[in-house]
């Protein structure tokens, strides 16, 4: 009796800490949503004065956000599958659509960026850019605004479109990608304090980058794969042998 | 003793149930072997679909010529129906059979009559060595007498409507018209083309003529298209000819390839014509049996392409009016591999005079298409086997109304296949479609949907149908059913939504789309001005208030300084005092 009482008192005493130690990140948690949300809203700055607000967003310590970064890009993958799935009938394309897979559709739309920022990280090192990896990641995010825009902007459009129409849908769209590369590649000279030169160069040598790092991650993933599947195949082979 | 009567009543009806599901099952098995029906739909992605045809009879050499000795081979080449007899071309025993309705032996054409020159056979032919022996008697048999002749290895034939029969008679060189008993009115021979050489041999295999009487050929070893010759026996012009494109990557590195590299290059040459059939209005239909690497690669697949379609419809100069609407050109099935091995080999169309639809067979699978005249593909039927409604190696069909007929080279066998209800169904409201009578279209591809309802064929001319009754009202006017042309419009969207055919689609959109804005016209532009109207009165309003605020605050602000003025100079007044 003794021993299970004094049991239950030591666990109602951990879920009491733990209560606690909740409680004091509860309002710190709050106040981080708080300021990351008011700091997201700089992007409608940087979107009309690019120059400044990258500059900005990169030394200035209150409008620098990470957290806000990561919000952005969740938030372009969000509306990508909702652009996805929700355009009118003309534009949209029924077979992809009813063999929709939500997480490798998500994961297509966010992988390109964060693959960029990876290997533009890597070759600024090399060609003594300024930016962090945090930095670049944090302005590539930033930089996908436009594009998240104009998609949301097709949504409602295409519901009211005919198909020789069509001309302005895909208008509205290249805007959005044109605006989006193109800041992305002034975010990228901006945090690294490049020339514009030096900048084309970096990127061309980042896409051969990305390019790279997706083979030999696909190599990787394969030859992993291989090797567990001959430990699998032993191991089905033993079972086989041991049961017969 | 309670447990023993439950256990066998539970056994009992277990049986029962076994026996009943059997019975179920067994009479719910197609009755022939043409099973496994199938249909594509919208997608191009096969489906189960009702079966399309049944064979109604297989006909064996037994079964047309009675006293066959049982070593008798029959190699059926080539079929035609006209004006109620069958006529069936073997090119074994060198025979034509014609068979009635009731598939009973009404004539045996073996050996001609009448008047055919001599002529020297080339040795370049087929069938060169054989024809050496009787060269110098011009086919003659031994034994019989002078004006008696034999048919060798005949490929084509073909009857026109005054019941003269055209045979090609390919292994002796020549084209030979005669009537039912064999008696020769017209021989063709010693054709010589102007472009292909003097000593190049002139073997027909398939022939058509037209109502002038005018005969056209396919040749052997001639890849320039169709031979026209005329009534009088001579070569006219060559028409038709398959255009060949070369790819835009081969056609670069030619201009850069040197001679001996040039001379390794596959060489683009144009392939030959593997059947030629007529339809009343005089367009010919020819179809190519032996695809190559180039053309397989551009047909693979759910594939439009006309450059290397192996069906073409030409008129009488020689430009290929086919329709090709439906998700790939005819070419019998939509998808498959892209390897030559599987590659469609059409040996043999046939056209049905009075709707236009036409029938084409594919060695390869042994299927047999309908298309309707707009390119549509409506049913699939037949397969690869030697089972009753398969094929091995089928070599030419023949449509006649409801029921078609094919001929099996290796099987040796002609089957009859008589269309089902779903066949007559499809064609009936096909038929309403392209006569334009579309209100009753609507109810029969409504009934062809019950039985199949992943014909989008179906839902496509329901759409049209509907788009059609649409434009033939105006304004607020309603149809018979109390429909106005928007109603019409919005159906047509549901129907082309269903088979997704977009552009069409778009085109109903635009349609209630103006409608609607028209409507709401003035509530929309009216609201807009309304807003904007509002906005200035609102705007003036706060200056207003404003400037009346402001003028009260200086009014109350010279008063105050006034009053304060005031009160320093009683102030001042008073300490003066």
């Amino acid at each position: 009796m003794e021993k299970t009482a004094k049991k239950s008192i030591n666990l109602s005493k951990i879920l009491a800490d733990l209560w606690s130690a909740v409680k004091g990140f509860l309002p710190k948690l709050w106040t981080g949503i708080k300021t990351t949300v008011k700091r997201m809203g700089y992007v409608f700055y940087i979107l009309v004065h690019p120059f400044d607000g990258f500059y900005d967003l990169k030394n200035d310590p209150k409008r620098r956000s990470v957290a806000g970064g990561v919000a952005w890009l969740v938030i372009y993958a969000l509306v990508d599958l909702v652009r996805f799935q929700n355009l009118g009938y003309l534009f949209s394309d029924r077979g992809a659509q009813l063999a929709l897979n939500v997480p490798v559709r998500l994961m297509t739309a966010v992988l390109p960026f964060i693959l960029w920022a990876v290997a533009n990280w890597c070759f600024s090192s090399l060609m003594d850019g300024d930016g962090k990896l945090s930095d670049v990641f944090m302005a590539t995010a930033y930089a996908t605004v436009p594009i998240t825009i104009c998609n949301l902007i097709q949504i409602p459009l295409s519901h009211f479109l005919s198909s020789s129409e069509g001309s302005i849908f895909t208008f509205i769209g290249s805007i959005g990608m044109i605006w989006g590369y193109l800041y992305i590649f002034l975010s990228m000279i901006i945090v690294h304090q490049y020339s514009v030169g030096k900048g084309l160069g970096t990127a061309v040598l980042t896409i051969i980058g990305m390019a790279i790092i997706a083979f030999v991650a696909i190599l990787i993933f394969f030859l992993v794969q291989q090797v567990s599947g001959f430990f699998v195949e032993i191991g089905t082979e033993i079972i086989f042998r041991l049961s017969e | 003793m309670k447990q023993k009567f439950t256990k066998s009543l539970i056994v009992m009806v277990l049986a029962f149930v076994v026996a009943f599901g059997s019975v179920l099952s067994a009479s719910a098995l197609p009755i022939n072997n043409v099973n496994n029906a199938y249909f594509y739909n919208v997608d191009g992605i096969d489906a189960a679909a009702p079966i399309s045809f049944t064979v109604e009879k297989q006909l064996s050499v037994t079964d047309i010529v009675a006293k066959a000795a049982s070593n008798t081979v029959f190699v059926p080449e080539d079929l035609f129906y006209r004006n109620g007899y069958l006529y069936i071309l073997d090119s074994r025993s060198s025979a034509v059979y014609v068979l009635d309705e009731q598939y009973q032996l009404v004539s045996t054409i073996r050996l001609l009559t009448g008047d055919i020159p001599a002529l020297e056979l080339s040795d370049a032919s087929q069938g060169g060595a054989e024809g050496e022996e009787e060269g110098e008697e011009g086919g003659l048999l031994g034994g019989t007498s002078k004006n008696q002749y034999a048919l060798q290895s005949p490929q084509g034939i073909f009857v026109t409507e005054d019941g003269t029969i055209y045979i090609a008679d390919t292994g002796n060189q020549r084209i030979v018209a005669c009537d039912i008993n064999g008696k020769v009115s017209k021989v063709i021979q010693g054709i010589k083309f102007p472009i292909v050489g003097e000593d190049f041999a002139f073997c027909p295999t398939r022939l058509v003529v037209d109502s002038v009487n005018d005969i056209q050929v396919i040749c052997q070893g001639i890849n320039r298209g169709v031979i026209q010759i005329t009534s009088e026996g001579k070569f006219n012009a060559f028409f038709g000819t398959p255009n060949v494109i070369p790819s835009l990557g081969d056609r670069i590195w030619r201009n850069f390839a040197t001679e001996k590299q040039l001379a390794q290059m596959i060489t683009y040459t144009p392939t030959e014509y593997s059947s030629i059939t007529i339809d009343d209005r005089g367009f010919i239909y020819t179809t190519i049996a032996m695809l190559d690497e180039d053309s397989v690669k551009g047909l693979a697949g759910k594939s439009t392409a006309t450059n290397h379609a192996p069906v073409r419809k030409l008129s009488a100069d020689g430009t290929d009016m086919l329709r090709r609407n439906g998700l790939a050109s005819p070419m019998g099935d939509i998808v498959w591999p892209q390897i030559l091995d599987y590659a469609p080999k059409i040996v043999d169309i046939a056209v049905d005079n009075e709707s236009g639809r036409y029938v084409i067979l594919d060695q390869t699978t042994g299927r047999f298409s309908t298309y309707d005249t707009t390119g549509n593909l409506l049913y699939i039927c037949g397969g690869t086997g030697s089972s009753v409604g398969t094929f091995k190696r089928a070599n030419a069909l023949e449509i006649n109304g409801d029921l078609v007929y094919v001929a099996d080279k290796e099987n040796n066998t002609i089957t009859v296949f008589k269309a089902t209800a779903y066949t007559l169904a499809v064609n009936a409201a096909a038929e309403a479609t392209s006569s334009g009578h579309w209100n009753e279209s609507l109810k029969l591809w409504q009934n062809v949907l019950s039985y199949n309802s992943n014909m989008y064929i179906a839902n496509m001319c329901m759409g049209e149908a509907e788009m059609q009754l649409a434009l033939d009202l105006i304004g607020d006017q309603t149809d018979a059913d109390g429909l106005t042309s928007w109603d019409h419009y919005e159906r047509a969207m549901f129907y082309y939504n269903r088979c997704n055919e977009k552009e069409n689609y778009s085109t109903a959109y635009m349609a209630i789309r103006t409608h609607e804005l028209e409507k709401y016209f003035g509530l929309i532009f009216g609201s807009i001005g309304v807003l904007v109207v509002g906005y200035f009165v609102l705007k003036f309003v706060r200056n207003y208030k404003k400037r009346k605020k402001e003028k009260a605050e200086k009014l109350a602000a010279a008063l105050a300084r006034q009053e304060a003025a005031a009160k320093k100079y009683h102030q001042m007044k008073g300490d003066e005092e």
